[in-house]
């Protein structure tokens, strides 16, 4: 099958080169290249026409019969049209012999697509395509040598017989293989009914008008052939120029075709896919539009033969070997159900109407003009679909990203203050909702949105309904509609102040004497001595929300005597105090309550732990907590890492340095020098994430090192399992940066879709990766991802690589994490005891 | 090597705790209580309380769903790096089956309060148990397809 569907498209492919030379010679020279424009718009319109009638036809007719029907009326038509050019009564025949082609050549490339698909499943496809679209381009070779050699020996008419031969051989084929079709083939797919074409354009308008690629990419194609018409216009007036009959350009053209398309197989074989794969669509998409303008350079410097020769090798060899691509992988930025439809646009409405539009500005163009000034038009148009491309490219790379989010779980990137001003409407129903609902978690939710939506009006209402509510709901959102401050609020506090509940009077204690109340500062003094410690607590706080020194000095003394305390209960409300109010008084008391043997009370020590000494001291506190054997204490240092942080420059750079193998402490600090307003923030995290992934690099190859110290040395194994572990880590934590500059979104999505376990996905992941602004960074992630994710082989040795399994043990120790310091040094320890003395 | 790091490696070969990171194996290694049998014993019977997991180091052991303890028809027999009996510890039923010790076995065993604990500190560990569950339930799946289809299509 793979034999028969090469030698059919390398049949094809040859009368294709043989039918596009000889029909341009022939235009060119007999009717005058000069009609060219007149050409391209004639073209648009029969490629509608035709492309409309194949698509009623395909839909009822089996691809094999279908593609005999092709092939007949192709030969059909072009042995009546040689007829005509011999009976020498006009020009027209030469003219429609030029149409011929193009529109046989669309739908030839169409239906043999469709045709050879009817034989391969998607898997089949992805391999077994390129090697028939090569036999394709080798039959291009074959037909463009074939006319450099026939031309001189037959009239160029003739060749229009030629490829009626070629297709009469392509007919044989097909028959011949489809011959007693009754028997079903063992790969034939069942007829299916397509939809139709103009419903599919009309759907693919639908979507370009949601989708901001399909726009770019539409404006893109427009321009793109309005490009290439006008540099084909323009080279083919100076090669009918330079040639004296249309035997020497046929030759030409012949000779030419079979070089590009030979160049075109070398470069798809050699180049197209490593360039891809190295530096992403990003860089690629970008080389024909270049090479356009490059080309346009030369000849609106010197319209001649030379200029000409390079522009046409331009859009006929760089085209399919780089722009053809390029523009096929974009529409995997697209979602499935988009693709059909946006190629349908393309083919059916963009490709004609930008062939329509260069036809009648071609036309438009004076004879003597199409020289060096129309150079230098298509010069400046290639500048604006270098523009287009660049802004393809970024909204490419959003789309991707966007895809990938789609397609995996990347957490919420919305948070509820995102979601912007409720109107009206929506209020009404959440005050319904809230006058409804008896679930205590229900009310929350509502009220949470309320206050976030409508904060001018969320007091109001919720104090409406509140005063029913279970106390743990009123003692959570009392202090937020405290902020609010809405008529009545204080009353409403008031009563509170005399709930059964500890917890809600202390809550309004303290939003009261915050803000003055002369009824909560009665309380507070006989609220200090409360046998509830989180009611002493509340009171001690609303001592400090008054500035009366002697309150102050009293609550000093209160919280110092609960912090000394021996219920574990009483010392966390205190510590809740000291946190909130940051009071470095309290110190002392705290650092010695990190190592309180009850990890509640280590939790809120470390929380509390922000007004202790310098940031060098917080910090070691912080990392110290963050290896506390309970994981609640973990939990809390997180989570109030932020007042434990540096402030200044001078002050990350020494703990990024001094933590660099502490991978949770990297990622807090980076996160909170990000949120800084540091102005070298940027600087700072780039530097830093670039030595982690250098770092990576260097384990990365250490690992594959210790893979063949561990035949000698059983303990190499867990080395290099935790070397890997780290190389993970590294490449997280740089992820991670990248999501904190600016590239939140796409980053997210990279880390989810590297994290799943489907491959489509991740080299989406990686595409879109290499359209991230920081490259510096992208150089050094991009070999390790591929190397960790993919399997590629990785090819950078580590200075000082390790030999044996006691460098190993060494370098580990130098250069690794923290967990594999302690790895390499329970080993050397082990090691040593283990050497006879 | 060290116990411990002995230890890691082979919870890191055990599919529940594959996808947990050694520096996070480290933490939950030491707390795995030793346990051993000789051939013969049996370590839980059928409706007995499901109160921990056991990850064999060395030994087999043949599950049984019979309600007769005795019974030696076995739809499993494990071997070094299996756990078993923690199906249990996850919906707090009883034994649904009877583990027999076919050659003397050594083990390392995890309640129920350490490994809800662990689950709350290590999400990676319920991704590992699901991954593992699964892959015993269509085993099972399969072996109830085939003894169906024996039974359709005798001899």
């Amino acid at each position: 099958m793979v034999a028969y569907l090469s030698v059919l498209y390398l049949a094809v492919g040859l009368g294709m080169a043989i039918g596009r030379s000889s029909s341009d010679a022939l235009l060119f020279k007999r009717f005058g290249v000069e009609y060219l424009p007149h050409m391209f718009f004639l073209t648009s319109v029969l490629l509608v026409v035709f492309s409309a009638a194949y698509a009623e036809f395909t839909d009822r007719v089996h691809p094999a019969r279908m593609f005999k029907y092709v092939v007949a009326l192709t030969g059909i038509f072009l042995v009546a049209t040689w007829g005509a050019m011999q009976s020498g009564d006009g020009k027209i025949a030469f003219a429609v012999y030029f149409l011929g082609y193009g529109v046989v050549s669309e739908i030839l490339v169409v239906h043999f697509n469709l045709y050879a698909s009817g034989f391969l499943d998607i898997s089949q496809s992805k391999r077994l395509f390129p090697l028939i679209n090569a036999a394709s381009r080798l039959g291009g070779v074959a037909g463009g040598v074939a006319l450099g050699l026939l031309s001189s020996r037959l009239p160029t008419e003739h060749m229009a017989l030629v490829w009626a031969l070629t297709l009469v051989v392509s007919f044989s084929l097909i028959a011949t293989y489809h011959r007693g079709e009754q028997r079903p083939r063992a790969k034939a797919k069942p007829l299916k009914k397509h939809a139709k074409p103009f419903a599919h354009i009309r759907e693919g308008l639908e979507f370009a008008r949601r989708s901001s690629l399909l726009q770019i990419a539409g404006l893109g194609l427009f321009v793109a052939i309005v490009l290439i018409s006008v540099q084909d216009y323009l080279v083919s007036t100076i090669l009918t120029r330079h040639f004296r009959d249309e035997r020497d350009l046929a030759a030409f053209f012949g000779w030419f075709f079979a070089f590009t398309n030979f160049v075109v197989l070398l470069l798809q074989i050699l180049a197209t896919n490593r360039l891809l794969r190295r530096f992403g669509l990003k860089m690629v998409s970008l080389i024909f539009p270049w090479s356009t303008a490059a080309s346009f350079a030369l000849l609106s410097l010197s319209a001649s033969f030379v200029p000409a020769v390079i522009a046409r090798f331009n859009y006929t060899g760089m085209m399919p070997a780089f722009r053809n691509p390029a523009a096929d992988l974009f529409y995997n930025a697209l979602p499935g159900y988009m693709q059909g439809r946006a190629r349908a646009l393309s083919i059916g409405l963009i490709l004609p109407l930008g062939l329509a539009a260069s036809g009648l500005l071609l036309m438009w163009v004076p004879k003597e003009s199409v020289n060096e000034s129309l150079a230098v038009f298509g010069l400046l148009l290639s500048f604006v679909y270098i523009y287009l491309k660049t802004t393809k490219n970024r909204i490419y790379a959003d789309s991707l990203a966007r895809l990938i989010q789609r397609q995996v779980f990347a957490g919420t990137s919305r948070e509820l203050e995102e979601t912007g001003r409720l109107d009206e409407r929506v209020v009404c129903e959440l005050k319904q909702l809230l006058r409804q609902t008896e679930d205590g978690d229900d009310y929350l939710a509502y009220a949470e949105f309320l206050l976030c939506g409508a904060p001018q009006t969320a007091g109001v209402i919720l104090l409406e309904t509140l005063a029913a509510r279970p106390v743990s709901v009123q003692d959570r959102l009392l202090p937020r509609i405290a902020e609010l401050a809405p008529p009545g609020w204080r009353e409403y506090a008031r009563r509170c102040l005399g709930s059964e509940d500890r917890h809600l009077r202390a809550t309004a204690l303290t939003v009261l004497a915050e803000r003055g109340d002369a009824d909560a500062l009665r309380a507070i003094q006989e609220w200090l001595v409360h046998a509830n410690p989180r009611i002493r607590a509340a009171a001690a706080r609303a001592c400090f929300a008054v500035s009366d020194p002697a309150l102050h000095e009293n609550a000093e003394r209160v919280l110092h005597t609960m912090l000394g305390a021996e219920m574990p209960g009483e010392i966390i409300a205190a510590l809740s105090v000291v946190r909130g109010l940051q009071l470095s008084s309290q110190g002392g008391t705290v650092r010695t309550l990190l190592q309180h043997p009850d990890a509640g009370v280590r939790a809120a020590a470390i929380a509390a732990a922000g007004a202790i000494g310098d940031a060098s001291e917080r910090l070691i506190l912080l990392a110290s907590a963050l290896q506390d054997e309970d994981a609640a204490v973990q939990r809390a240092a997180e989570k109030h890492a932020a007042a434990l942080m540096p402030a200044t420059k001078s002050e990350y750079t020494a703990a990024l340095d001094a933590y660099f193998s502490h991978f949770r402490m990297q990622s807090l600090l980076a996160s909170s020098l990000a949120q800084s307003e540091l102005a070298e923030r940027k600087a700072l995290l780039l530097a830093i994430a670039q030595r982690h992934l250098q770092r990576a690099w260097d384990k990365k190859s250490v690992a594959l090192q210790a893979v063949s110290i561990a035949q000698q040395a059983d303990v190499a194994n867990l080395l290099c399992l935790v070397l890997n572990e780290e190389v993970q880590r590294h490449i997280e934590l740089a992820l991670d940066i990248l999501a904190l500059l600016d590239e939140a979104q796409m980053a997210r999505a990279i880390s989810a879709a590297l994290a799943s376990r489907d491959r489509r996905l991740r080299a989406q992941a990686l595409e879109s990766l290499r359209h991230i602004e920081n490259n510096a960074l992208v150089e050094w992630l991009l070999p390790l991802i591929e190397a960790e994710h993919d399997g590629a082989r990785w090819e950078h040795p580590a200075p000082e690589a390790p030999r044996d399994i006691n460098e190993l043990i060494s370098w580990c120790g130098r250069q690794g994490g923290q967990w594999l310091r302690q790895c390499a040094a329970a080993m050397e320890k082990e090691a040593t005891r283990a050497t006879p003395v | 090597m060290q116990p411990l790091f002995d230890r890691i490696l082979l919870l890191k070969r055990v599919s529940f705790f594959a996808l947990l990171r050694t520096d996070q194996l480290r933490h939950i290694a030491p707390v795995l209580e030793p346990a051993g049998w000789a051939a013969g014993e049996r370590v839980f019977d059928k409706g007995d309380l499901s109160d921990r997991m056991y990850i064999l180091l060395s030994g087999q052991v043949g599950i049984t769903l019979h309600d007769d303890p005795e019974s030696t028809e076995y739809v499993a027999q494990l071997g070094q790096g299996d756990c078993f009996g923690e199906m249990g510890l996850l919906d707090d039923l009883p034994r649904s089956a009877t583990a027999h010790v076919l050659e003397t076995a050594e083990a390392l065993s995890l309640s129920r309060e350490r490994l809800q604990g662990m689950l709350l500190a290590y999400p990676e560990l319920g991704i590992g148990m699901l991954a593992a569950l699964s892959r015993r339930l269509r085993e099972a799946n399969e072996a109830r397809a085939k003894s169906k289809y024996g039974a359709d299509n005798p001899g």
